[in-house]
């Protein structure tokens, strides 16, 4: 899908604490409860390490999450 | 107001199948209609309602010729694009311009919720059929959403059988999907689609129903 949403980190530039590469908004595919959901995130581009913004974590994606769930 | 199937971010996030369990649950209903040998290696099978027409193709890979059905030009259209196998007709499914007891297979996928009388395209669906035929009918079930579209022709599973039986359509399996609305009202969440009506998706469930024309065992199972 070419409609993917972008999520930048919340608050300043951030560096992967592995390789020390600066962190590049990429696209992530994301999986939960069997659904896939396509998102540009930013990650590392050298080990692919991944970084979910707090909002993004406790907004849409816990939204999404309670869709999902079988309440 | 505009309707879902209508607006096209949804038309996207649904993979232009326009409704909850896209290609893929049409795809495992003629699977399973094929294990079950239900259906005949060749013949003819209509899909009502056919949008865009992506099922077409899919009927087609299991040997049967495909003709869709749809009232929308635009849908005719915009199917030019697509990848496509089978003819599709501009005409109403209440009132299908089809030859009677041809029609060895006929789909329904989230269509019927959207008609004012259901029991009209039901009639002619049995009409359609071969005295061996089936019907694949899929669609929203639970109480029906204050929306002037699909979502207000919810029925409850039993309301829905008894549509079927009324119509000379025998339930032989039914499988309850309704992971497959959460799915689709998590995607229209996901990519930002805020549209009022994808918000009662999750209120309402989705059903699976291969029935048969008039006196085949009534055999039911679920997912």
């Amino acid at each position: 899908m070419t409609m993917a949403p972008n999520y930048a980190p919340d608050e300043g530039s951030w560096l992967c604490a592995h390789c020390k590469e600066p962190l590049q908004q990429l696209k992530v595919p994301v999986f939960y409860l069997g659904s896939a959901f396509d998102v540009l995130l930013p990650r590392c581009p050298k080990c692919g390490m991944t970084f979910v913004p707090k909002s993004l974590a406790e907004g849409k994606m816990l939204e999404v999450e309670t869709l999902l769930e079988d309440k | 107001m505009k309707q879902l199937w209508q607006d096209t971010r949804f038309q996207d996030i649904s993979g232009h199948a326009l409704r909850p369990g896209g290609l893929a649950l049409t795809e495992y209903a003629l699977r399973y209609c094929q294990k079950a040998n239900l259906l005949p290696k060749q013949g003819y099978a209509a899909d009502m309602g056919t949008g865009q027409g992506v099922s077409l193709a899919l009927i087609h890979t299991i040997g049967l010729t495909a003709i869709g059905l749809d009232l929308s030009r635009t849908f005719a259209h915009q199917s030019r694009s697509l990848p496509s196998q089978g003819l599709r007709l501009i005409a109403d499914v209440c009132k299908p311009p089809l030859a009677q007891g041809r029609f060895c297979l006929i789909l329904f996928e989230c269509v019927l919720s959207l008609l004012e009388d259901p029991g009209q395209a039901l009639f002619w669906a049995h009409e359609l059929l071969t005295p061996q035929g089936i019907c694949v009918i899929s669609d929203l079930v639970g109480s029906p959403q204050a929306h002037a579209s699909c979502l207000g022709g919810a029925r409850k599973r039993c309301d829905w059988q008894d549509l079927f039986q009324s119509h000379k359509l025998c339930v032989l399996h039914y499988e309850d999907r309704s992971k497959a609305v959460r799915e689709l009202a998590a995607k229209l969440c996901w990519y930002g689609a805020d549209l009022a009506q994808g918000a009662c998706l999750p209120a309402v469930g989705y059903g699976l129903w291969i029935c048969g024309r008039n006196n085949q065992l009534q055999t039911q199972g679920s997912a």
